[in-house]
């Protein structure tokens, strides 16, 4: 055996050997495996929250919008799955007797619209003119109580005068859609009824891409190809710039935060470190006596700190990885009774990041050899005249 | 000559320990330097073991000035490896077997292979095969005193350093122990320098100088 790995190992025997060392080791080595277990847990689920969000953004809206009248064949672009002419505008709506707001949206047709689970004889309803056939998300039905067949009326802003006047139509629900939609007040009406009753003229092109991420690529890629399309052209990651930076900086700020408690629980080991080598003093000015350099006794102490605090990291790491495990794998936030539907996210956010490991696993073993390292540092610069000098 | 102090004076803030001292020491000496407790012996001692500095005067080990060596750390912990130290205060290391502790200098300076037949030679000198794996914890003071000779022999230094052996050791142990060293001395020319007020060692080296209020005589 070499002198380092002889020294190691009977130092680290001796701190779980002796009641006076082993309750401040393990003290050390608890606080280190929560601190460690906190910060992977908690980034977890904030990077879980990022993932859902996003994931949630990008079933519910198209990937690019590009506002324009005009006709656009885009189906040269391979990473264009889909695209749709469509409009969106907000009207008033009076039902129950209560005044509320409304997102209207146009589509192709009432059978693009995913889901709708019946609807009215369109050819009898269209003998009446003056009724917008709407379809509705099945959270408006039950919000307002209202399905199929049921009538409303709806309020039209019209800004052509200089006076500006509200028109109000008959708006008539031929469908209830099963889509999980964001906005809860959001009806849909083909761009034929949407231009006959509320004459819009300003519509948009709604793109779904195959690699949602590679949006801006895109975007760029058509602003290339039609040049008067430049200011037009918006992608989902630029609509949520702000969200997904706040997100950002909220993680951040935790990570920075709860990095501090991985940096009080190392303070633990440093007080420990002093204390061994104060307590081995004498045996440290043997040593040098017999021979040893002081940066290879440095680097015994410093290894004994780390292997301490290592197994904090160890332990942590692992209970964390096991709950990730537990929550991403099982039923275990649903047997809980958990309400997370408040977030509008399916299943509770968490996801495992090897990246985050990597990251927390490596500034706990940086400061756990830094506070291994300074004590030993401090203590053996002593002359060893001091060291072997006993104190009575 | 292997030790030479000439005017050394060594001085604790106003207390003057070393007064001027002037000491040879040849090679196959067997010194001893008497004087009552605090007259100053385990300082000269550590001086001479190139474990502190003095406040004056030269001291020159192996014709090297100890100035020189204590400045450079790898020389000093070569040099040191020229000196077997033997005192109270150089420490069994309570962790680490007998064997352990006695090899510790063989794995300091990565040489055990070499040193294994040194070893097995002194355990058996000193009659401790026995207690190659005891903790120091279980082993009597006699045998302690044992255990730290061999330790500070195992390397084959020129020269022993010791400081106070026979303290805490009963008429018996230390007879024994002072034969083992006049041994060693005889044997193997071994320059052996003993700091003591045990009158059963001093009368057994060849050259005895007493050291009263810090003069060496």
């Amino acid at each position: 055996m070499r002198y380092g790995s002889l020294l190691i190992l009977n130092y680290f025997k001796s701190i779980f050997d002796s009641k006076a060392n082993s309750i401040p080791a393990v003290i050390s080595i608890i606080a280190i495996a929560i601190s460690i277990f906190s910060l992977i847990l908690v980034l977890s689920v904030m990077k879980g929250f990022d993932v859902k969000v996003k994931q949630k953004i990008i079933a519910s809206f198209p990937h690019i919008i590009i506002k324009t009248n005009k006709e656009y064949d885009f189906s040269r672009f391979n990473e264009i799955k889909s695209f749709n002419k469509t409009f969106e505008s907000y009207l008033g709506i009076i039902l129950n007797k209560k005044f509320d707001i409304v997102q209207i949206k146009g589509v192709k047709d009432f059978n693009s619209i995913k889901k709708v689970s019946s609807k009215l004889d369109l050819n009898k309803f269209n003998e009446s003119k003056d009724h917008l056939p709407v379809v509705v998300g099945r959270n408006f039905s039950h919000k307002y109580n209202k399905t199929i067949g049921d009538k409303f009326e709806l309020l039209i802003p019209d800004f052509t005068h200089r006076k500006p006047k509200i028109k109000t139509i008959k708006g008539y629900i031929v469908g209830v859609s099963d889509i999980s939609d964001v906005n809860t007040n959001r009806l849909y009406t083909t761009n034929k009824y949407a231009k006959d009753f509320i004459g819009h003229n300003t519509s948009f092109i709604e793109i779904v891409l195959t690699d949602p991420f590679r949006s801006k690529i895109v975007s760029n890629l058509i602003i290339k190809e039609f040049k008067e399309l430049k200011f037009k052209v918006i992608d989902w990651q630029s609509v949520n710039f702000s969200l997904f930076n706040l997100m950002k900086l909220e993680r951040i700020s935790l990570a920075i935060f709860l990095s501090f408690l991985i940096v009080i629980s190392a303070t633990t080991i440093y007080s420990n470190m002093i204390s061994l080598i104060t307590q081995k003093k004498n045996e440290i000015g043997t040593l040098i006596l017999l021979g040893s350099k002081k940066n290879s006794l440095i680097m015994v102490f410093t290894q004994i700190g780390f292997f301490v605090g290592l197994i904090g990291v160890i332990i942590g790491t692992f209970f964390a990885t096991i709950v990730i495990l537990l929550i991403t794998k099982t039923n275990i936030i649903n047997n809980l009774s958990i309400d997370l539907s408040f977030y509008g996210i399916d299943g509770f956010p968490i996801v495992f990041s090897a990246t985050y490991y990597f990251y927390i696993i490596l500034f706990s073993i940086l400061i756990i050899i830094i506070s291994s390292l300074l004590p030993s540092y401090f203590l053996l610069k002593k002359d060893v005249e001091s060291l072997i000098r006993r104190d009575y | 000559m292997l030790l030479e102090v000439k005017n050394l004076t060594k001085q604790y803030e106003n207390k003057v320990v070393l007064n001027e001292i002037e000491l040879q020491i040849n090679e196959g000496d067997f010194v001893s330097i008497i004087g009552p407790s605090g007259s100053g012996k385990s300082t000269l001692l550590n001086i001479l073991s190139l474990i502190s500095n003095q406040t004056s005067g030269t001291y020159n080990f192996l014709g090297e000035s100890n100035k020189t060596i204590l400045a450079d750390y790898n020389y000093l912990i070569n040099s040191r490896k020229k000196i077997g130290i033997m005192s109270n205060l150089s420490e069994l290391i309570p962790d680490l077997s007998i064997k352990d502790n006695i090899l510790l200098p063989g794995y300091i300076g990565n040489c055990l292979n070499e040193i294994d037949s040194v070893y097995k030679e002194l355990i058996n000198l000193a009659n401790i095969v026995n207690l190659q794996n005891e903790k120091p914890i279980n082993i009597s003071s006699g045998e302690r005193q044992r255990v730290l000779l061999c330790r500070a022999l195992v390397l084959n230094p020129e020269i022993l350093i010791a400081d106070e052996p026979t303290s805490n050791l009963d008429e018996s142990n230390a007879l024994n122990l002072i034969e083992h060293l006049a041994y060693l001395n005889n044997k193997n020319n071994i320059t052996i320098i003993i700091a003591t007020h045990d009158q059963r060692i001093y009368t057994k080296t060849k050259i005895i100088y007493g050291l009263s209020n810090g003069k060496l005589n």
